[in-house]
């Protein structure tokens, strides 16, 4: 296929976080974006959640503003209700059909006022809340949701009629029908996502039959504020307020009977989530946890582990799975039976909750038939080590739980590597397929008497119902520089948005005042119409009379008219004071600097050179390969040392990378879009956009378990060299690995994720290679977690002995005697509740990894966080996991924190989207809403230096502050904390908030 | 600057029963959506309120805070997104370190810190957000309407008057703005405050520049002494004495006249 022939658009099947980060990345890197849903609206599982761990945060604060970047975005094309139907084409030229189902309601027309739902007589099961509450059978899931268009369940919808005659809109459609779309991409993401375990099956458990029994994301939902029980923790059976509540892990998961030997990775932090949330809410409340193993393996994980313990007193119990549960018929209470140490046990509990499994999408098996793409034994998409984000169709990518369970942030940075794969296929039709608006010369309003027109809307009868709407709009017109006054039946319909560009043009006005809902959603879509009426789109002020008036006091129709015409007031006073706001924009140097050659440098290099642009790849090393060159196998079998050849010969051949081996970087300089860069050994500085940190991690060197004192005490890595070169005939007979070697403990109590696998992987290969070895495992939880489960089972059963001991019950190692005689390891053997010697000829240390020492340094140099492990520091540890605060530097690999070779790629590609989203353009654009410092004013205390969040001012040459604009993103701490009070917030200045707070006071009544 | 509030002027016209003014700032991203979603969900509030929304709780200055409780507001809520939440990384932290020297300083006053709070609604909790505003309502009520414009009120109104200034005041403000640095990543020295020493100093800074700007406040009107001064303020003669010699200091305040054994002083223009 010549250039020319690609298609400049790309596909993404599935609209939850992984959809929306791969179409937010593409669509900022100038590519059209198709995102299809098979749901009526996108936000897939993360939608659901109350909250994320390990930080606690809301789900929907932190997904809500993507949900509407990615709602309003000019080069993202949402496409709901949707089914792929069939795939033609190759890489670069895809046509896709599509059936798109009917949501029997208008998505032009439909403004999503939900009066409709409020009228429907037929009550449906809500499964947006799991069930657990009823909904008309015209509805949309949640209030945030993207589009926000209503749907006809047809399923329950009895066709009574009453919709149609109730919705002012007239957008209902009741003989939609099926429609066929044939869309063209150049290639295609699938990010469906995953479906819960159904617990239904285990009887033992009693889902179903008890209704105290209940799975963790129906508890999710109880948990919510917004959930059936607006976040009071009850009982399904009787309301009460459960004063003990158990959690049971590995449901539909490590469990090989029904065929899910695979673990789900995410539930054991969801359980300890769900259980702290749950004690926050609920005073007196006492939680217990079933686990198998505490696979805490996230980053900063074991904290909250720590801190579940400690400060929540979550009781834990480890080891089995809980045998069943039975119910008191009477009290509907239940009891657990479970194993501790060789003994059974019984506990009482008034709510059980279920932690199911993660399952592969129901729609797995189609999509694999549509788009002939290989699924594994367990239906989730077969991606390579070495290839983690590819399917085995070229121009075909597969992201998040599609590809195995995972958590946000590990699927929020597949989405963005995705994006990077997908670009790479088409990176030469970039910017082809945008649409290109022609908008009207701006109008020069400076110096003019403010003519302000006030838009007051009905919203149907959800403001008009309880506000006397004529009213209001009456006494706008009486306000100072109000010229012109309408009502509308919705402002924000299209025919509303021809009527306002008229009536700017009719009245000649040069600001527009619109009193409907929340400026949270709907004031982008009146700026853009302020902006088509040729005016600048922040001559505009909204006034919520909606959500925050009508709504909240619907019976008090006097005062809400009332507080609405003061709320248009206050819009008056601070649109009088409006002014027109630029963008400052700035050149891009399209050129990156990556620092790192480890894996995660390498890839994060190729895949910003094979999009195009020129990238400097910097290693202090002699050579490229980092850590992975001292790892000779993958626990799939990969070889290692072949793969990571290739890469390096990919990277030295690449016309578009500039390789720097044994330099680093001395000096850096910048900001977003232009950064200076001096490597030590070289005399030309160079200049780059965006930076890359992949500076990886080592191995530590431990002081324990006679390490160094005795050759046959040795590291993973070590033993991975000696698994290699070693004759069979030479391995040792009897090999003892320790798990947890200075890591998990008080100086460093992260967990470097990577060392049971590879602890597995070694237990294993030396059992083909001796069958006769005895090989132990001492562990204290075993981490394999996803598919790696599988190689945990293989080792158990290849004879493999696996001994759990706690934190403080450490083996013993020994000399032993005599002097040349076997090493002894002493363990307690928790089942056997007895110390057991092991003699053994290796002890292999599962070392921890570390962050280089050289963070430290490039933290400063670069103004980058680390984290309290030395880590560095992302932006957000859930949504933003590849970026920083400071715009323009990007983060992959064990930089971020310890991780798998494939997991590395994924970042390190994801790391490569985000920066290209800045190199792809040739001018970075500021947000309108900054700050401004009064020169004259400033004395040059550095006060606002300090405090910017985002490093985004700077001191000038005369010992001034500067703001540099494109880093701004106008929050205000600066300007609320200036002592000389020379900063003032564009479009929230401190005269506009006063203005309000005038229009408040000299009001009449409140 | 803003016109003085209707409500005193109404108040005599026409015996309506009060109802008090309480505005709310609202950050964006967290307590603005839960009241939008408050609304979504039909959760019913009194509607004594009136929501400002910016950008971020950070943005609000304690100073305005005062000021507008000085101009006769009934109340003011500050809602910021639950620490760990901030869309701007950190900016609710700032923000409590603000509301905390607003508040101890209105505590300092014979007016109290109730008028003023501060607090944390996520965007799913609509209730949340109900309850605090129901609640505030009902406190501020309780309080009754803001005494700033009572006959009588002259006190209250200078010692506003001086907690305005003091919040407006550089030495203050740069402290407010270093004080969460040096207490979490030490000074420019490298050196780990003490967090007791740190408190004690800011404590100490708060304190004195509160005085002084009361002295400011006492000495606009009417030239005063030392003792007049210290039995105003309630405050140990020497200590007023050190003040008024670090306010001549500062060309704040000058010296008009000996009346009797006591030099009388005179706040000078522009303070």
């Amino acid at each position: 296929m010549t250039a020319k022939d690609k298609v400049g658009a790309v596909m993404v099947v599935g609209g939850g976080i992984s959809g929306m980060q791969s179409s937010l990345d593409l669509a900022e890197s100038g590519f059209k974006v198709y995102l299809v849903d098979n749901k009526p609206t996108i936000g897939g599982a993360m939608a659901q959640l109350d909250k994320t761990f390990p930080t606690n945060d809301c789900s929907m604060c932190i997904m809500a503003p993507k949900l509407v970047e990615v709602g309003r975005h000019e080069n993202i094309e949402i496409v709901t209700n949707a089914d792929v139907s069939s795939v033609a084409g190759d890489v670069g030229n895809f046509t896709v059909t599509l059936t798109k189902n009917p949501r029997r309601v208008d998505e032009e027309l439909c403004t999503g006022c939900g009066i409709c739902s409020l009228k429907c007589p037929v009550e449906a099961i809500d499964m947006y809340n799991e069930g657990l509450m009823a909904r008309a059978a015209i509805y949309v899931d949640y209030p945030q949701a993207v589009p926000l268009k209503f749907h006809i369940d047809k399923e329950r919808c009895i066709g009574c009629g009453i919709c149609e005659g109730e919705c002012p809109a007239d957008a209902i459609l009741y003989d939609q029908a099926e429609e066929l779309m044939k869309i063209n991409v150049g290639s295609i993401i699938l990010s469906p996502g995953f479906d819960e375990f159904d617990p239904t099956p285990l009887r033992e458990y009693g889902y179903g039959r008890y209704p105290n029994v209940v799975s963790s994301i129906e508890f999710e939902r109880m948990l919510s504020a917004s959930g059936p029980f607006r976040g009071i923790v009850m009982r399904p059976s009787d309301g009460k307020v459960p004063e003990k509540v158990a959690f049971i892990q590995c449901v539909g998961s490590r469990d090989e009977h029904i065929g899910h030997n695979y673990c789900s990775s995410v539930c054991c932090m969801h359980a300890i989530k769900e259980a702290m949330i749950a004690q926050e809410h609920t005073p007196g409340l006492s939680s217990h946890i079933f686990f198998m193993d505490i696979r805490a393996f996230g980053k900063e994980f074991d904290d909250y582990v720590t801190r579940a313990q400690d400060e929540f007193g979550i009781g834990i119990t480890r080891g089995n799975r809980v045998a069943d549960i039975s119910q008191d018929p009477n009290t509907k209470d239940l009891q657990v039976r479970y194993i501790e140490g060789g003994n059974i046990r019984y506990e009482r509990f008034n709510l059980v909750v279920l932690s199911v499994g993660l399952h592969a999408p129901r729609t797995a098996k189609d999509l694999s038939a549509a788009f002939d793409i290989e699924l594994n034994q367990y239906n989730f998409v077969d991606t390579k080590t070495f290839a983690p984000l590819e399917t085995n169709v070229p121009g075909i990518y597969a992201s998040g739980a599609f590809s195995g369970p995972k958590d946000i942030p590990t699927t929020v940075a597949e989405a963005s590597g995705v994006a990077a794969k997908a670009a790479a296929d088409i990176h030469e039709a970039r910017n082809t397929m945008l649409s290109d608006v022609q908008l009207p010369p701006e109008r020069d309003v400076l110096g003019e008497e403010p003519r302000i027109g006030v838009f007051v809307c009905h919203c149907g009868i959800n403001i008009g119902g309880v506000v006397d709407v004529p009213e209001v709009m009456e006494y706008a017109t009486t306000l100072p520089n109000v010229v012109f006054s309408d009502a509308n039946l919705y402002t924000c319909s299209q025919d509303t948005q021809e009527r306002i560009r008229e009536k700017v043009e009719e009245h000649n006005l040069n600001r527009v005042i619109v009193a409907s809902c929340t400026p949270r959603t709907h004031e982008p879509l009146f700026r853009n119409t302020v902006r088509e009426a040729g005016l600048n789109p922040y001559l505009f002020e909204m006034a919520n009379i909606r959500d925050q008036c009508s709504w909240v006091h619907m019976h008090e129709h006097e005062a809400a008219t009332l507080k609405s015409k003061e709320l248009v007031r206050m819009a008056v006073a601070k649109a009088r004071l409006l002014e027109p706001l630029e963008k400052a924009s700035i050149p891009v140097t399209p050129r990156a600097l990556v620092i790192g050659g480890g894996v995660s440098g390498m890839t994060a290099a190729l895949d910003i050179a094979d999009q195009g642009f020129t990238t400097y790849l910097v290693e202090r090393e002699k050579k490229l390969g980092g850590i992975a060159r001292r790892l000779y196998s993958t626990i799939r079998g990969d070889n290692v040392k072949a793969e990571v050849e290739q890469m390096a010969i990919r990277v030295k051949e690449h016309p578009n990378i500039e390789l720097f081996l044994g330099a680093e970087v001395d000096y850096i300089d910048g900001t977003v879009g232009n950064f200076l860069t001096m490597l030590t050994g070289q005399t030309q500085v160079i200049e780059h956009g965006v930076v890359v940190i992949a500076t990886g991690g080592e191995e530590y060197e431990p002081d324990e378990y006679l390490y160094g004192k005795d050759e046959r005490v040795v590291t993973q890595l070590q033993f991975e060299e000696e698994l290699a070169k070693t004759k069979a005939k030479n391995l040792p007979s009897t090999a003892v690995f320790i798990q947890c070697v200075g890591c998990r403990n008080e100086e460093r109590p992260y967990c470097s994720r990577v060392c049971c696998g590879s602890t597995v992987k070694q237990a294993l290969l030396l059992k083909g290679k001796c069958p006769e070895a005895q090989v132990f495992v001492l562990y204290r939880d075993l981490r394999t977690y996803a598919f790696k489960e599988d190689a945990y089972r293989e080792a158990a059963e290849a004879g493999v002995i696996f001994i759990r001991f706690a934190k403080d019950m450490e083996p013993k190692v020994s000399k032993g005697r005599p002097k040349d005689g076997p090493l002894e390891v002493i363990i307690y053997e928790e089942l056997l509740e007895e110390n057991i010697l092991i003699d053994a000829d290796r002890i292999i240390l599962a070392a921890a990894i570390l962050p280089p020492e050289g963070n430290e340094r490039l933290a400063q140099l670069l103004k980058l966080p680390l984290s309290k492990d030395r880590f560095f520091l992302e932006a957000h540890m859930k949504l933003r996991p590849l970026d920083f605060a400071t715009d323009g530097v990007f983060l992959a690999g064990l930089a971020h924190s310890p991780k798998y070779i494939d997991e590395s790629m994924a970042q390190a590609s994801g790391a490569a989207a985000r920066a290209v989203t800045i190199l792809s353009r040739d001018t970075l654009l500021a947000e309108g809403v900054i700050s401004v410092i009064d020169a004259d004013m400033c004395t040059g205390c550095g006060t606002c230096i300090e405090l910017c969040p985002y490093n985004a001012i700077e001191r000038t040459e005369d010992d001034k502050a500067h703001v540099v604009e494109v880093l701004c993103k106008g929050c205000g701490i600066c300007a609320a904390s200036c002592p000389e009070r020379a900063i003032d917030i564009r479009g929230f200045t401190s005269e506009q908030i006063i203005a309000q707070m005038s229009s408040v006071m000299n009001g009449g009544g409140m | 600057m803003m016109t003085p509030p209707a409500k005193a002027k109404d108040k005599a016209a026409n015996a309506a029963p009060w109802e008090p003014k309480i505005v709310a700032f609202c950050c964006n991203w967290c307590s603005y959506a839960g009241a939008d979603l408050a609304g979504v969900s039909r959760v019913q509030i009194p509607s004594e309120f009136r929501i400002v929304r910016i950008m971020c709780s950070g943005r609000i200055d304690p100073e305005l805070c005062v000021r507008l409780l000085r101009e006769g507001l009934d109340g003011v809520l500050v809602l910021g997104c639950h620490p760990g939440d901030c869309h701007y990384i950190d900016g609710n932290y700032f923000a409590e370190i603000k509301m905390e020297w607003a508040r101890h300083l209105l505590g300092k006053t014979s007016f109290g810190s109730e008028r003023l709070l501060l607090d944390w609604v996520s965007a799913s909790e609509d209730q949340l957000f109900a309850t605090i505003v129901t609640d505030f309502i009902d406190s501020v009520k309780q309080m009754g309407p803001n005494p700033i414009d009572d006959d009588g009120s002259q006190d209250i109104r200078d010692e506003l008057d001086a907690v305005r200034m003091t919040l407006s005041d550089f030495r203050l403000r740069a402290l407010m703005g270093k004080v969460r640095t040096i207490r979490d990543k030490g000074n420019v020295y490298g050196e780990n405050v003490k967090r007791s020493e740190l408190d004690a100093l800011v404590g100490d800074a708060v304190e004195s520049e509160y005085l002084r700007n009361a002295i400011l406040v006492l000495a606009r009107e009417k030239d005063m002494s030392v003792p007049e001064l210290a039995e105003r303020l309630d405050r140990d003669p020497q200590l007023i004495m050190k003040h008024v010699v670090r306010l001549r200091q500062r060309n704040a305040l000058e010296f008009t006249k000996i009346e009797g054994n006591d030099p009388l002083y005179k706040t000078m223009g522009g303070f």
